[in-house]
């Protein structure tokens, strides 16, 4: 036998179950994964190659499936995996099989993936960001964030984040200092100290989101081109001791180079406003001081407001990004230059300790409200639970409601008549400006028209 | 010979060659009647020698040979894909308007059901007509293009005279730099389809790596565009 | 791997016209680095259209350049890969080479095309842009092989094959999930090409002992009727290797291609190593 498993090749998991294995998904750096199947159908293995199943790396293993991470986005471990035919001391874990439909970054890049658009993308952006928030907030490091394991869902942005094998507390040492292009600067260099936490997590996680959005490194412009060959020098100037935003304000150096990296100069063209400045943010000062990198919160945050904000070209009926808020600057359409009119706005508001905050949606025709939208506190996003619709009214052309999706009444104010009026469940909020909705529990809407 | 063979000598399983499928798309309206038509199935039987001399000139492509006609509504007049080398001519009759939208969906539809494998080779469409479509055409030529096999084909139209609507022709193209062949009479018939059959073949099984793509050679500058968008970009 | 392991690395190598072609548009590429410690292999199918009439010129860059690229990079490898733990950095710097192999080639087609333009123009009237590279389109397939590691690269068509001995199924590591219609392909001579660089790395123990790695222009594989006649002809050439040794299989190998290019009439090549006796 080599040293693939044969099929029908029986493993079995600490608690007895029994893993047949089927075929094989492919070989990776660390180990092959195989598809299984158990009595509770089928199952993906990773089965580390020989000189990566250390102790160490079964200590984790071991650890990761004691505790696990509660969060549908990951795939996660959840069996340690040894073969009872084998003395060498080879294992890997049990996980979920990655469903088909999920595409990774490089085919995404390659234009592979059908039916993706700037909506869904910026869910997969927003889910990412999340995701790691949840397994942050337990304190938990990634350590090796990179495109290769994270996977999504063209058709609505579900992601699932794989190699969850070195997802311990962030004070363990796995030998994981993660994949060169999204290594944080001081490790890079081997700084004195230095070690994969949170905050280097951080970087990495600003660089896979520039990556989605972009489709390109955001350090790797002019300087890059400059690398002939295999070097390790150069790959540590570049990511370690001298690193320069592609478009950083300050520093021009390294922008990318027209007619070889088209691709990034288009898409940064075309990123909204608050999203560039964030951007900016992780990638000049958040290169050296660590603590000011964007936090997952923000990126959250800002890519759930980006959403409400995209809005279709009148004209051509592509998608742009629209700066969300109030008056944003013009934007012309990136596939037809024509000028993009903006649809009214739904500005809704809530308290959040003691002060009211706003955001906005815009009014596209199929402009939804979520339940997120409304609560003060979201553990994760989730744009199947729709609050309210925008419909058109069936027989007067150009009127638009807002329809009322949950199980409870609305209330309307007329300022005019200075009336309410209750709006039941399945019934439309008629759209003109100075309305007004309720919507329980202090959270209102008003209608905007820029 | 036949076209799959496995070897004894031969590692490996199975080899054949890799199929071109051709498609005549015939206008057999009324208009079409008397000498026009005539002459069209004149024309394509004395095409059909060079087709096949054509074909055994490239060993390594297998030609197959089905034609539909049009007229009210659409038709397969061949049952099915037929090797050139067994082809023969069953004359066309002409009759009734131009529906030349329902011969595109007709193509379209085979042209996305076939089980032509990926290896295969671009098919060709040929259109031929003396008039002016009398429904939907845009929606069968989008119906074309919805299949993968539609966007890659080589496409010939040939217009029968002045009253053949040559800008609809240009459109089916959709190729700013090929124009349709005009033909006045009989010989000028006879020699388009000869040209046609015969060039779109060996335009078809010539590798011409994404022709219908962002690496045509139609002078089509490609252009980044921007990735956070749209399927019909991607 | 003379001098460094119990195993010896056998290379084969064929390219044959295809049937009806003035002249093979392939290249393929062969050489041992670090004194037999690691091999570098390649092979590139220049389109060959009308469009790329220069496309000899740009699959024999191809290969050329790729091969410059990756010797350094295949030394390190020898260098470091018996400490496994540089494993997966040395994979991650696999990945980071798909820009400078592309670009590589960039540099090389633009340097030619200023000199002698391709449209007929005077050299040296304008400078060249990526548009002009259209006529030396080409893909690329490459290997870099050692006692411990595999790294793949590939740009457009064709097949790179690991068997791990003839029983086991074979498996094409960077074949896409939906193969490309017809003869379209990706190549290099599109504006950044690096995003469409499949790269693959992994140990060589789960190939086993005796593994035969291959690497193919589609002129072969369209030979077949489908792909898993394709896979037999790597599992075949795997099992003739054993029985009847290399210098017979490195006889015949010639006669295969030639019939494949007659069935797919595309020009056929094929860069394979084989760890015998």
């Amino acid at each position: 036998m080599n040293g693939q498993l044969p099929k029908g090749h029986v493993l079995t998991t600490p608690g007895g179950a029994k893993l047949r294995v089927e075929d094989t998904f492919g070989s990776g750096a660390q180990g092959e994964v195989y598809r299984v199947s158990t009595d509770r159908g089928d199952r993906a293995v990773k089965w580390y190659h020989a000189n990566m199943a250390t102790p160490g790396q079964r200590e984790i293993i071991e650890t990761l499936v004691g505790r696990r991470l509660n969060d549908t986005r990951f795939l996660w471990p959840q069996a340690l995996v040894t073969d009872p035919a084998d003395r060498a001391g080879a294992f890997g874990y049990l996980m979920a099989v990655r469903p088909r439909d999920f595409h990774d970054l490089p085919a995404l890049f390659r234009r592979e993936v059908k039916g993706i658009n700037s909506r869904k993308l910026t869910i997969v952006a927003l889910n990412t960001a999340e995701a790691f928030l949840a397994l942050h907030a337990q304190g938990r490091a990634y350590r090796d964030i990179n495109y290769g394991n994270l996977f999504f869902n063209p058709a609505n942005g579900d992601i699932l984040i794989c190699d969850n094998d070195n997802a311990v507390e962030e004070n363990k040492d796995t030998g994981i200092w993660g994949t060169s292009e999204f290594m944080a600067p001081e490790l890079m260099r081997q700084d004195p100290n230095a070690r994969p936490t949170v905050q280097t997590d951080l970087h990495a996680l600003a660089v896979l989101l520039f990556m989605l959005l972009m489709n390109h490194h955001p350090l790797a412009g002019k300087a890059e081109l400059d690398i002939r060959c295999f070097d390790d020098a150069a790959m540590k100037r570049l990511y370690g001791t001298k690193p320069v935003f592609l478009f950083d304000p300050g520093d021009a150096s390294n922008r990318p180079v027209p007619g070889e990296q088209d691709t990034v100069i288009a898409n940064w063209r075309v990123c909204p406003p608050v999203l560039r400045n964030l951007f900016t943010q992780a990638f000049t000062i958040g290169l050296a001081r660590p603590e000011q990198r964007v936090r997952e919160t923000v990126w959250r945050d800002t890519f759930s407001q980006v959403y409400d904000s995209i809005v279709e070209c009148g004209h051509c009926g592509r998608t742009n990004y629209i700066d969300p808020g109030a008056n944003p600057p013009p934007v012309t359409c990136w596939k037809c230059n024509r000028t993009v009119d903006l649809p009214p706005r739904l500005e809704i508001v809530r308290d959040e300790r003691l002060r009211r905050v706003s955001r906005s949606i815009r009014l596209t025709q199929d402009a939804k409200v979520y339940e997120h939208h409304l609560r003060r506190t979201v553990s994760q996003h989730d744009y199947s639970r729709v609050v309210g619709e925008v419909e058109a009214h069936p027989t007067e052309k150009g009127r638009f409601g807002l329809r009322n999706a949950t199980s409870k009444p609305w209330r309307v104010h007329n300022e005019a008549t200075r009336s309410l009026q209750d709006v039941p469940p399945g019934k439309r909020a008629n759209l003109r400006p100075g309305l007004l909705i309720e919507f329980g529990d202090g959270v209102e809407a008003l209608y905007r028209e820029k | 010979m036949s076209s799959i063979e496995a070897d004894e000598e031969m590692p490996g399983g199975p080899m054949a060659n890799r199929p071109v499928h051709f498609f005549w798309l015939l206008d057999c309206s009324g208009s079409m009647m008397g000498n026009k038509i005539s002459e069209l199935n004149f024309a394509i039987r004395e095409a059909l020698p060079e087709m096949q001399s054509a074909a055994k000139s490239n060993p390594a492509a297998k030609l197959m040979v089905r034609a539909l006609t049009f007229n009210t509504g659409a038709s397969w007049h061949d049952k099915q894909a037929i090797d050139v080398a067994s082809y023969s001519w069953k004359d066309v009759h002409a009759d009734g308007v131009t529906d030349m939208g329902a011969a595109f969906h007709l193509v379209a539809r085979e042209l996305g059901n076939l089980t032509m494998p990926q290896r295969a080779l671009r098919p060709v469409l040929a259109l031929i007509s003396d008039g002016g479509p009398t429904d939907d055409y845009r929606a069968g030529l989008r119906s074309i293009e919805a299949t993968p096999w539609g966007q890659r084909a080589v496409r010939i139209a040939i217009a029968i005279g002045n009253d053949a609507d040559r800008s609809m022709l240009k459109e089916f193209l959709n190729n700013p730099e090929l124009e349709p062949l005009l033909v006045h009479n009989a010989g000028q018939l006879a020699s388009a389809i000869r040209w046609a059959s015969t060039m779109a073949v060996k335009a078809a099984s010539n590798a011409a790596p994404n022709t219908n793509s962002p690496l045509s050679n139609t002078g089509q500058q490609w252009q980044a565009p921007p990735t956070t968008d749209d399927e019909d970009v991607w | 791997m003379t001098g460094s392991g119990p195993t010896a690395w056998h290379v084969l190598r064929g390219s044959v016209r295809g049937l009806n072609k003035k002249f093979n548009q392939d290249s393929l590429y062969t050489a041992s680095v670090a004194d037999g410690a690691a091999l570098v292999l390649s092979v590139a199918d220049g389109h060959g259209s009308a469009a790329h009439f220069r496309s000899n010129m740009g699959s024999r860059w191809a290969v050329r350049e790729f091969a410059d690229c990756v010797t350094p990079f295949a030394r390190t490898v020898v260098d470091r890969q018996e400490d496994p733990t540089t494993w997966l950095a040395l994979f991650a710097a696999a990945r980071a080479l798909a820009g400078p192999i592309c670009h590589r080639w960039r540099e090389r087609a633009l340097l030619y095309e200023a000199g002698h333009p391709a449209n007929g123009a005077a050299a040296g009237e304008r400078n060249p842009t990526r548009a002009d590279l259209i006529p030396y389109g080409t893909t690329l397939l490459g290997l870099v092989v050692t006692q411990q590691l595999l790294f793949c690269w590939q740009v457009g068509d064709g097949d790179i094959t690991t068997s791990a001995d003839a029983g086991a199924p074979p498996r094409r590591p960077l074949a896409t999930a939906e193969e490309e219609y017809g003869d379209d392909t990706d190549s290099l001579c599109e504006p950044e090409p690096w995003v469409k660089m499949r790269v693959h790395c992994q140990p060589m123990a789960p190939l086993g002992p005796r593994p035969l790695l291959i690497a193919n222009t589609d002129g072969l594989s369209k030979s077949f009727e489908d792909e898993r006649g394709y896979l037999k002809f790597a599992t075949d050439v795997h099992s003739a290797l054993e029985r009847q040794g290399i210098d017979k299989v490195r006889l015949l190998l010639e006669g295969w291609l030639t019939r494949a290019a007659g069935k797919s009439g595309d020009d056929t090549t094929l860069v394979g190593v084989y760890a015998g006796e």
